[in-house]
């Protein structure tokens, strides 16, 4: 009697329509604790996310008044626009910028249990209290045991690469943390199994032959902060791509420094020759332009072999500005523009000449720039100034 | 930009082409035929310039001035010979009675070459005996006037005393080599300057010459005088006259000299525009004019940024092109690298590239990149190293 009564209340929570009020059959009462509170939460999580997306429902309307729009015109991409325009914010983290978006996408997600017809949880591990990292042991457990036999049947033969034979390559990189791994299979567990975790993992990775396994391995391990595989600040290195036509390697990136933007296209094997918005080097009449632009190429020691060919454009020029009000059309000056360019190359030539990425990086060429001019401020002639106080 | 500016070369030079056509089917004939011309060395290698010489041809006002202090600095007058250069010499083999004077413009992007190749053209002049009329900068006919004089001869002419005595000094100075020839030739009739000064018929031309130092008021119209009788003794064939003219495009441009009601003068009311117009008209025979159009005439010297068109339609205007056409364009250049190899090896033999890391095989790479094989910005980055 109790199976069936869970059973029902669950079906009518797993289905989309609300929760309705709980029978007030007297076998409910017999449900254990932990699952009545369970669905409390299930049901309020619910009615919640209707509310919020109903709010945002609304809101989109309003917004659509605000910024003389219909609905049905107004999509994520005006949403976004509207917001920046309506919301200027001048902070450096896109996260931490005003957004609206529909609420599935930004509130937190509910962890549901799955059950069967009967009522029966899915999985026997949803009695061990942490299915997830009991999982990824047993499943740590049969790559062990299916390394092991692989070894045992290839060890000797020609049939497979020689690599596969060897151990994994972990260099530069680490275990994640618990509270990493914890976020990972969202799930809570004690430090004790967190360490028998480790234990199993080191374990494969020790065995020859746990090459094979490599991906897996690497996708519960992080790179060393201090070493070069690090993140960059800015844009990453490009993946290199090869132009269907000429046959040729290259890479493209888009950067930024102070108002310009820059997409910045290198190609291997060129001539060394330069194009930003159809101007030469030779036109860059400023010994400093011309020494920022050949920067990336007299670092990796490859003067002449690369060819550039970049477009830039003005960031502020590209904003949402009032109706009323045309945008003002600024290019980058006799620094700004060869630096926002420079960014962009070293980064491609990163890409396309890997020797080259340490010495770029120790000169600080594949580090983003990330400072803007302050904005003046009301009633001040500049950003700090002020003006001169005066009795009278 | 370019493109554009690659197009206009292109028609520029079809036209000119089929204008002259005639002229340069007899390019080759010529050459073989005459043997007075002394060669040029071949493209590529360096040449230099007597220092005596360049000091007659007035190279140091000349140059443009970096590579004038360098002549000062290192004591002598070396310069590359390149392609436009090579152009040049073998219109100028070209020339003779029969064929109305060439006319070719040097044309490129800032810092190619194009004065200095104006005067290596000057000393292949001097070397083949021909009379030059080189003019520094066409520009100071128009912008840098100190004094005005209205003309007794056309009204609303404008003379330029200072001026037109400083082109006859530096005729006469350029000219030296054929002085005694010049002299020989004698004027077609009376001039008569004023009401005492006067140059009769049959007198020589080098007179007209000094009439016009020792008279300043006069001198625009020696000028004139001068131009004349040196275009019917070409034509005569007792003489070739190279007409060497920088900026010529300034001929064209606009003026600072201002008229009695305040309006600035257009260049046509200057006499000594008017002179050199004279001058580039294909009229006579026996001669070749030499003009360079430069951008300074319509780029604004404080915009650092700005890229302005350096083709002749655009620097010369509607009106100039109509006037000078037909012509033969010659492009200037940036260095390829075997050229800016030359420059760099002539560098480090003179001891000017001292750095040891100017030296090295790196050095002279980054030497040729960071100038943009640019020949004005490879003098200037071998001049702060």
């Amino acid at each position: 009697m109790l199976r069936v009564t869970i059973a029902r209340s669950i079906r009518a929570m797993s289905s989309a329509a609300p929760a309705s009020a709980p029978d007030s059959d007297a076998s409910v009462r017999k449900i254990g604790r932990a699952l009545e509170t369970y669905l409390k939460h299930s049901q309020q999580h619910v009615a919640m996310m209707e509310k919020h997306r109903a709010e945002f429902e609304t809101g989109k309307r309003h917004l659509a008044k605000m910024m003389g729009l219909e609905v049905h015109e107004l999509d994520q991409e005006a949403i976004d626009r509207a917001i920046q325009y309506l919301f200027p914010s001048g902070l450096t983290d896109p996260h931490a910028r005003p957004v609206m978006r529909p609420p599935d996408e930004i509130l937190p997600k509910f962890q549901r249990f799955t059950f069967d017809e009967e009522g029966r949880p899915e999985g026997s591990r949803f009695f061990t209290l942490s299915p997830k990292i009991y999982g990824l042991m047993s499943e740590i457990g049969v790559k062990t045991q299916s390394v092991m036999k692989f070894y045992d049947e290839h060890v000797g033969s020609r049939s497979v690469n020689r690599k596969d034979l060897e151990p994994a390559n972990l260099s530069g990189s680490q275990w994640i943390t618990a509270d990493k791994m914890k976020k990972k299979l969202s799930e809570k567990f004690s430090p004790e199994l967190y360490a028998q975790i480790i234990i199993a993992f080191e374990h494969l990775a020790s065995l020859p032959g746990s090459a094979i396994e490599q991906n897996f391995l690497m996708e519960f391990r992080e790179p060393m902060t201090a070493s070069t595989g690090s993140k960059l600040f800015g844009p990453a290195i490009p993946e290199v791509q090869i132009c269907a036509e000429t046959n040729r390697r290259f890479a493209e990136v888009t950067t930024h420094c102070k108002d310009t933007r820059a997409v910045v296209k290198v190609t291997d094997a060129g001539k060394g020759k330069f194009n930003v918005d159809g101007l030469e080097l030779h036109d860059f009449r400023h010994l400093q332009s011309r020494e920022i632009l050949l920067a990336p190429m007299i670092i990796s020691k490859t003067l002449g072999r690369f060819d550039v060919f970049a477009t830039t454009s003005s960031i502020s020029a590209s904003l949402p500005e009032a109706p009323n009000r045309e945008p003002i059309q600024r290019s980058g000056g006799m620094s700004a523009l060869p630096r926002a360019v420079r960014h962009g190359a070293a980064l491609c030539i990163a890409a396309l000449h890997p020797e080259a990425t340490e010495p770029l990086r120790l000169a600080g060429l594949l580090t983003l720039d990330p400072r803007k001019k302050e904005r003046s401020k009301v009633n001040q002639p500049g950003a700090r100034a002020k003006w001169i106080w005066k009795r009278r | 930009m370019k493109p554009c500016a690659e197009l206009a070369s292109h028609v520029a030079r079809r036209v000119a082409v089929r204008r002259l056509g005639g002229v340069h089917r007899h390019f080759c004939t010529e050459a073989k035929a005459e043997s007075s011309l002394s060669l040029l060395p071949d493209a590529g290698t360096l040449y230099e310039m007597e220092m005596p010489v360049a000091k007659q041809l007035n190279m140091r006002t000349h140059l443009p001035s970096s590579l004038s202090k360098q002549m000062g600095t290192l004591g002598e007058v070396v310069t590359l010979v390149r392609e436009p250069i090579v152009e040049v010499a073998s219109c100028m083999r070209a020339v003779n009675k029969t064929f109305p004077t060439l006319r070719l413009v040097l044309w490129g992007p800032f810092g190619t070459g194009k004065t200095v190749t104006l005067n290596q053209a000057v000393h292949h002049a001097y070397n083949n005996n021909w009379a030059i009329i080189n003019l520094r900068s066409a520009m100071e006919l128009t912008r840098r006037v100190k004094e005005i004089e209205m003309s007794s001869f056309v009204s609303g002419r404008i003379n330029d005393p200072s001026n037109a005595v400083a082109f006859l000094q530096n005729f006469k100075q350029q000219n030296q080599h054929i002085w005694k020839l010049l002299g020989e030739l004698l004027t077609e009739r009376d001039y008569e300057w004023s009401k005492s000064e006067k140059t009769l018929k049959d007198k020589p031309i080098t007179e007209i010459i000094e009439m016009g130092i020792s008279a300043p008021f006069l001198a625009s119209d020696c000028v004139g005088a001068l131009f004349r009788e040196l275009r019917r003794h070409a034509t005569a064939d007792k003489l070739e006259v190279l007409v060497a003219i920088d900026d010529a495009n300034s001929l064209w441009g606009k003026t600072l000299v201002k008229r009695a009601d305040r309006t600035y003068a257009p260049p046509s009311d200057l006499t000594l525009v008017v002179h050199f117009r004279r001058m580039i008209q294909n009229d006579w025979m026996n001669g070749c004019v030499l003009m360079v159009a430069d951008k300074k005439e319509v780029a604004d010297a404080r915009d650092e940024l700005g890229v302005s068109r350096y083709t002749p339609l655009e620097l010369f205007g509607e009106e100039g092109f109509e006037f000078i056409e037909p012509f033969l364009p010659i492009e200037t250049t940036n260095y390829t690298e075997s050229e800016s190899n030359a420059i760099y090896n002539y560098y480090v033999k003179k001891n000017w590239l001292a750095t040891e890391a100017a030296r090295t095989e790196e050095g002279r790479k980054q030497l040729m990149h960071l100038s943009a094989f640019n020949p004005f910005y490879y003098e200037r980055l071998c001049a702060f190293n």
